[in-house]
């Protein structure tokens, strides 16, 4: 087996990955945190792409027009949160889906009122070039994309691990009664959750545009295999999410590459679904049966 | 009363009849209409099966699935392929259902272990690998052979949208009246149980497992023939028809047709069906319609919480709330009637009196009647082992606990604990707390695996047997906090008891041919158990309305439903009045003088164990102190130290 | 999800885009029409559409209106038009009221018609306008057929405007509208004006069968044509033929499209799309190893199969079929195998989108296929262009006649009626939308032949009897009666070349030699 080869279809596998992994951080955090399933997630990404755009479009400085972007996600979740997800607190959770389902209509309709319906290109941060090792091609918008997910996974980590805000939240998933008497108020949990999502959706929206163009009905459907992935990972652990995607995005390389058999790669994400709840069970479905 | 039934009964045939004439009238608008119209109206039809599906299946047995497209897909597949080899449309539905049921044990099983949006989540994996990988694989629908022909059966032409309108809808109906039957069977009641609590469902002898597993093979089917019904509208069908998408849009339409309910997914799905056709004259607004159709369903389900079914309970609330205002207004109005029985029916003491006023002892004697008999010698089966084998003491061993250990990551539980239980006796559990009383419980009625150790019941040894086996062989329990199945009623949270007795066939009870003698009788055993506890008038209250007390009472009732030999009482005393709880003294001697009833109790209130139990064990960190008659473990030195000789003050000092 | 509504094809003169005729001062002024032939034989009308909806709504206005002479004439034209209804009634015969259609239509209208004293004679349809156009518009050929009246004809389209080629759908009713539009104006077909109604089908099989039950059970169009809609048009050819609706002028990219006897495709089909690219592959551009990305599309592998016989068959080496995923966020696995298999050559079927993602992928790995890339149709579009710049250079796309970059009649005559009425800069350019125009004039040329006396029949036969009929834009079409083959009216693919950032042609008009007709 060719050796360069191989590393070349995993890196290749590596970058879908980190991409299902980031967009499957979003889901994990409002479902941790609200026992939300966010359908429009994806349509969150594809429209803060689209503001990103608008901003880049009016010759702002690219750093400036990602900051301001943050502002307008950290706007949208707090939206979102307020809205819609807080009065269906108490409802059925597929309410909540599928009123998210809705906002996902919503903002594709938006998004093609706003901006048109025409795909778009997104210029990469980085220009097109190519570090070249051993014969293999790196570029720039690849390792660039590469840094965005770890930095924005080690910030997760942190802020979940050492921030006041991240605590509470721990505390609130672990045990929502005990966290309420300590003063942890579920709806600060919520809001916070909330702007954390729109955030991930933003840096995801902004790492997938300029690979995939800008449209505003695609980029929500590949937050289909985003949710396999974060369910791999039992759908509320935050490394489960990003290592399911690497997982995902990795054999889904490896099938295109080596198993020739047609369309093989498409059973791939109900494949390793089922692969895990045979061999072990997700961490969430052990937790619950020890619970019960 | 009697009048007030009739007038009852009278009016809910006027809203059958009213109700059968506005199904009539609006399901006939196609046939007056072009044939576009019952186009539009077949495919609202279609998409209301397959969201009837989705909305059995969370509704019902609480399970949710964004893959449902899938089935659907399958069944049009099937029939498309066998089409080609010439079968005929009839021959191929039992083949369908036959796929679907293949294709949902596919999924169901694994998916066995998870529940809620995980189980969502799974679902739609599979839905996004039978869009891409199974239907790629016949083909996608892009060869000619995916053509799926409409039926010509019966001498009529299907081809014809009105008559192919009225297939649909005829199989809808069908379907719709057959889901409808089961919902009021053994099978439905069972489903609507696991939904509420899995643990009480298993408690009672259910099988969690194959309940989850029947209602998903069961919605798969119906999502399935939904499948056949599309491609038939469509004729060319292909993978596309059947994506992932589609399985959003059908749960879409089951939310805004309301969860559980098996008319609104209709409503909601000609709704969604119109929708795109209402703009589709005006000049460039599709994608404003995107939004609106997206805004709308934000807001439905915001505002409108149960779907459309639910608009008129919605409506009767804000009537009932407009009222309270206007009756707050003028204070000097008499309180009306509603009201009163509202506190009369939550507020339910012990103490009072059975509901038809009959003493205690004939009530009882009602019951025993009324048990599940064998009509013939007027005695179940189990009471009549228990009366053979006498009651008190020296009944023989029932329950044997032999050396059981158990513990959780490092922290021990139980440690070797052993002790008997005698047939017919009243045996008291208690201990400080912490001590490992429940988890005992838990390990006898199949929550835990204890790491060591055996647990025999009628010399059967239970350890690794499932919850709803314990239960079947006559282990009933009821739990320290309160566990209900909050949104039936009390009379169909005892009705679930029925779990242990029935091993039916789905089918025949569907249809309506099964168990129906024994549906009786366990409802008549309900109502005497009912009546027994002084619950009698609170038959149909939703047991969500209940009080903490009335609550524990319900919960022992149910357990009494499954006709147990052995009755676990975790710490029914709990939250009780003194009164209340001397009642349940005088309960605990009947059910064993006169059921002839083994009990194993959990109790702190020292006054009823000590004055109810035959014998009494004791544990304490996980291991056995004493065990002995109330007076000599009173006297052990042991337990006064541990436990009983404490004062309050003391043990927290 | 496809909540999506329908809408029309939108018209910068005018916001009644329902109607064909927009910027007519309204029915009046369609006298010219009528003022042909006053009164048409009416037994040889076959009036089958005679309990047409527009009949039906028309009648309260013509009662109203019209007591004179031409309420006699139209008495006279529409009554003996009834009679002979029952036996012409096939056309129509699976639309809803068809079933009695002539004492169907005398009764409704008959009710408002009735304090007129004009009760039998059911109004002439579509006069509107009053008494004098009536009286005129009499003579027109009358109702003829369901969705035809003396002035109007009814003409059903359908048109991705949501979905996800919406950028595309959307610019095609807008040319369809602009040539029924410039005829309209130069007086109609026959006296009859064309009015186009478009739903949009959200490239979705489900939305496309609505809106077209919906054009001929509600609208009750006369026929329909010009969908360039792939999805659509393969749930649509059975029904047509079900129907008996002439369907002209539909894309034909998908195998189904050749499968009915009503339903007529201009475009070619991938099948032989994928036959000319194999050959001119191995022949002309020197490709020895070939890569395909295949998209499961209608049509998708009907090319790859038949790329892949027509190049091994012209002595390439190697065909690598790669799996390969349009939800894939990065494409470049596909590339990785493409380069480990030694392939000199990528081609594929695909839309737009993943055309650009294709070679995107390729571009980041710094790297580009010794022979380039070989694209059907579909990526025959500016955006190649535009997204990838010098990258671009090298790439060959397909089309299905000569393209806009070669001066052809039908280049002119595109840019001068569709010019008249909208900015051609603010169209979405593919190749189907030259196809959209052509099907136009075909459907226009053919309801002229039948003159008057329109039917369905009638532009049917006209259709599959044409032979050679020029597009005016290099290619010239031949259908024969009957299904199949018969119905592959074009084979045709002209290659062109990405030069320094323009498009150019490599090839003139060149034919799939398996798809030739024995003729």
């Amino acid at each position: 087996m060719d050796l360069k080869l191989l590393f070349q279809t995993i890196l290749s596998g590596l970058i879908s990955g980190s991409i299902y992994g980031v967009l499957g951080l979003g889901f994990v955090v409002t479902y941790k945190a609200t026992r939300v399933l966010n359908l429009a997630h994806g349509g969150m990404a594809m429209f803060l792409a689209f503001v990103a755009l608008s901003f880049l479009h009016r010759h702002m400085n690219y750093g400036l027009a990602m900051i301001l972007t943050a502002l307008v996600a950290i706007a949208m979740g707090i939206a979102t949160d307020w809205l819609i997800m807080r009065p269906l607190r108490h409802r059925p959770p597929l309410d909540a889906a599928v009123a998210s389902l809705g906002l996902l209509l919503t903002l594709q309709g938006l998004a093609v009122i706003i901006f048109g319906a025409q795909e778009k290109v997104f210029p990469a941060a980085v220009p097109l070039r190519f570090i070249s090792v051993a014969g293999f091609n790196f570029s720039y918008p690849q390792l660039l994309g590469f840094g965005c997910v770890l930095v924005a996974a080690v910030l997760i980590g942190v802020l979940f691990k050492w921030t006041r805000a991240g605590t509470a939240i721990r505390a609130y998933v672990e045990n929502p009664d005990s966290a309420r008497g300590l003063g942890v108020s579920p709806l600060y949990v919520s809001t916070i959750a909330w702007s954390m999502a729109a955030l991930l959706a933003a840096l995801a929206g902004v790492m997938l545009a300029p690979l995939t163009l800008l449209d505003s009905l695609r980029m929500p459907l590949y937050s289909v295999k985003a949710l396999v992935a974060a369910l791999l990972g039992g759908l509320n652990s935050l490394s489960g999410a990003l290592l399911g995607g690497l997982l995902l995005g990795v054999t889904e390389a490896y099938f295109q590459g080596y198993v020739h058999v047609r369309d093989s790669v498409n059973y791939l994400p109900f494949g390793l679904v089922v692969v895990a709840l045979l061999f072990q069970g997700f961490q969430g479905s052990r937790k619950m049966a020890r619970a019960a | 009363m009697n009048a007030k039934l009739a007038a009852l009964m009278a009016n809910r045939r006027a809203r059958q009849i009213a109700a059968v004439a506005v199904f009539a009238a609006v399901a006939s608008i196609p046939l007056f209409g072009s044939h576009f119209t019952a186009f539009i109206f077949t495919l609202g039809v279609v998409y209301g099966l397959a969201a009837m599906s989705l909305s059995m299946l969370t509704g019902w047995v609480g399970q949710a699935s964004l893959g449902h497209a899938a089935f659907a897909g399958a069944g049009a597949f099937a029939t498309a392929k066998l089409q080609t080899h010439g079968w005929p449309f009839l021959a191929i539905m039992p083949v369908v259902v036959g796929a679907a049921l293949l294709f949902s044990l596919v999924v169901g099983i694994p998916a066995l272990r998870i529940r809620g949006l995980q189980l969502a989540v799974a679902t739609l994996a599979f839905g996004y690998t039978a869009e891409r990988g199974v239907f790629e694989q016949m083909g996608g629908g892009y060869s000619n052979d995916t053509v799926l022909h409409r039926p010509h059966a019966f001498g009529v032409d299907f081809l014809n949208d009105k008559n192919y309108y009225l297939l649909c809808l005829a199989i809808a109906v069908v379907l719709t009246a057959l889901a409808a039957n089961l919902r009021h069977r053994t099978m439905g009641r069972g489903m609507m149980a696991v939904r509420e609590s899995e643990t009480v469902f298993s408690h009672v002898g259910g099988n969690v497992a194959s309940y989850k597993l029947a209602g998903f093979c069961i919605s798969a089917v119906y999502a399935a023939i939904a499948g056949v019904l599309l491609g038939g509208l469509i004729a060319n069908i292909n993978k596309d028809l059947f994506n992932v998408q589609f399985g959003f849009y059908i749960l879409a339409v089951a939310i805004v047709g309301g969860m559980g309910s098996l008319i609104g997914p209709y409503i909601a799905g000609i709704a969604f069906a119109w929708y795109p056709q209402l703009f589709a004259g005006v000049t460039a607004l599709q994608y404003w319609t995107y939004m609106i159709g997206g805004l709308g369903m934000v807001l439905f389900v915001l505002l409108l919480p149960g779907g459309l079914v639910a608009i008129p309970k919605r409506v009767a609330e804000l009537v009932h709330l407009l009222k309270l205002r206007m009756a707050k207004a003028a204070p000097d109005d008499e309180a009306d009637d509603g009201e009163e029985v509202e506190i009369d029916l939550r507020g339910t003491i012990l103490a009072t009196p059975s509901a038809n006023g009959a003493s205690p002892a004939t009530t009882i004697r009602s019951r025993a009647e009324t048990s599940l008999i064998d009509a013939d010698t007027g005695t179940s089966r189990r009471m009549r082992e228990r009366q053979q084998l006498g009651s008190g003491n020296g009944g023989g061993p029932l329950l044997e606990v032999e050396g059981v250990s158990i513990a959780f990551g490092g922290t021990v539980a139980l440690t070797d604990v052993s002790f008997t239980v005698q047939r017919g006796e009243v045996h008291g559990l208690v201990g400080p707390n912490g001590a490992g009383k429940s988890t005992l419980f838990n390990c006898v009625t199949g929550i835990y695996r204890p790491q060591e150790g055996n647990i025999f019941f009628k010399g059967t040894n239970l350890i690794g047997l499932p919850s709803y086996r314990r239960a079947r062989l006559g282990i009933a329990r009821t739990f320290q906090n309160i566990n209900v199945l909050p949104n039936l009623t009390v009379l169909e949270n005892l009705m679930v008891a029925e779990q242990a007795h029935w091993s039916g066939n789905l089918l025949r009870d569907a249809l309506g041919l099964d168990a129906h003698h024994l549906q009786e009788k366990v409802e008549r055993a309900a109502e005497a158990n009912l009546d027994f506890l002084g619950l009698g008038h609170l038959t149909n209250t939703i047991a969500g309305d209940l009080s903490h007390g009335t609550l524990k009472l319900v919960e022992l009732a149910r357990a009494l439903t499954s006709e147990p030999e052995i009755l676990l009482l975790d710490e029914p005393a709990a939250g009780l009045s003194m009164q209340e709880s001397e009642r349940l003294g005088e309960v605990l001697r009947q059910l064993r003088d006169e059921l002839h009833l083994t009990v194993l109790i959990v109790e702190h209130d020292m006054a009823l164990v000590m004055g109810n139990c035959n014998r009494v064990t004791v544990l304490d960190y996980g291991r056995v102190i004493a065990s002995g008659e109330p007076d000599d473990v009173r006297n052990n030195p042991d337990v006064i130290a541990a436990y009983l000789g404490t004062t309050h003050e003391e043990v927290l000092a | 999800m496809s909540l999506v509504s329908a809408a029309c094809g939108d018209d910068k003169h005018s916001n009644n885009a329902a109607s064909g005729l927009p910027g007519q001062p309204s029915q009046a002024s369609s006298a010219p029409a009528a003022a042909g032939t006053p009164e048409t034989p009416a037994a040889a009308t076959p009036a089958a559409g005679a309990d047409s909806s527009a009949g039906a709504a028309a009648a309260p206005q013509a009662a109203s209106g019209a007591q004179t002479p031409s309420a006699a004439a139209a008495a006279g034209n529409t009554s003996s038009g009834a009679k002979s209804a029952t036996a012409a009634a096939a056309p129509g015969a699976k639309s809803a009221a068809s079933a009695g259609p002539a004492t169907g239509s005398a009764k409704t209208p008959g009710g408002n018609a009735a304090p007129g004293g004009a009760a039998p004679g059911a109004p002439t349809p579509g006069q509107p306008g009053g008494a004098p156009a009536a009286a005129a518009g009499g003579g027109g050929g009358g109702a003829t057929a369901t969705g035809v009246t003396d002035t109007e004809i009814k003409m059903g389209m359908l048109s991705e405007l949501s979905g996800p080629i919406a950028v595309y759908g959307q610019s095609f009713p807008k040319v369809a509208q602009a040539f029924f539009r410039e005829r309209n104006e130069a007086g109609g077909i026959a006296g009859r004006q064309v009015k186009l109604i478009v739903y949009d089908d959200a490239w979705d099989p489900v939305r496309g069968k609505a809106g077209a039950k919906r054009l001929v059970e509600q609208d009750k169009v006369f026929m329909m044509c010009c969908t360039q809609s792939l999805n659509t048009n393969a749930a649509l050819t059975p029904y047509m033929d079900e129907i008996k609706m002439p369907y002209i002028g539909v894309d034909g990219l998908s195998e189904e499209q050749y499968n009915g006897t009503w339903t007529f495709p201009i475009g070619t089909s991938t099948a032989a799309l994928g036959e000319l690219m194999g050959t001119y592959a191995y022949k002309t551009i020197g490709a020895r190893k070939a890569a395909i990305a295949s998209l499961t599309v209608p049509g998708g592998p009907q090319y790859r199969d038949n790329f892949k016989k027509s190049f091994l068959a012209a002595g390439g080496q190697d065909v690598y079929e790669g799996d390969f995923n349009t939800d894939s966020p990065d494409f470049s696995s596909f590339i990785v195998q493409a380069r480990a298999k030694g392939a000199d050559f990528i081609t594929g079927f695909l839309t737009i989108v993943p055309t650009i993602r294709m070679e995107q992928a390729a571009q980041n790995q710094g790297w580009k296929p010794d022979k380039g890339f070989g694209w059907d149709t579909t990526a025959y579009v500016d955006k190649l262009i535009e997204f990838l710049g010098e990258y671009s250079n090298g790439t060959v796309v397909q089309n299905h006649m000569l393209p806009y970059e070669v001066d052809s009649p039908g280049l002119q005559e595109f840019k001068k009626t569709v010019g008249k009425y909208y900015d051609l800069k603010e169209l979405t350019y593919s190749p189907w939308l030259a196809l959209t125009g052509v099907a136009a004039r075909l459907t226009m040329e053919s309801i002229e032949s039948c003159g008057k006396n329109l039917t369905r029949d009638c532009v049917r036969e006209h259709v599959e009897n044409i032979h050679d009929w020029d597009t005016h834009w290099g290619v010239k079409l031949t259908f024969h009666p009957g299904p199949g083959v018969a119905k592959r009216s074009n084979i045709s693919s002209v290659f062109m070349k990405v030069i320094d950032k323009k498009f150019v042609p490599q090839t003139g008009i060149v034919e799939a030699p398996s798809f030739k007709k024995a003729t």
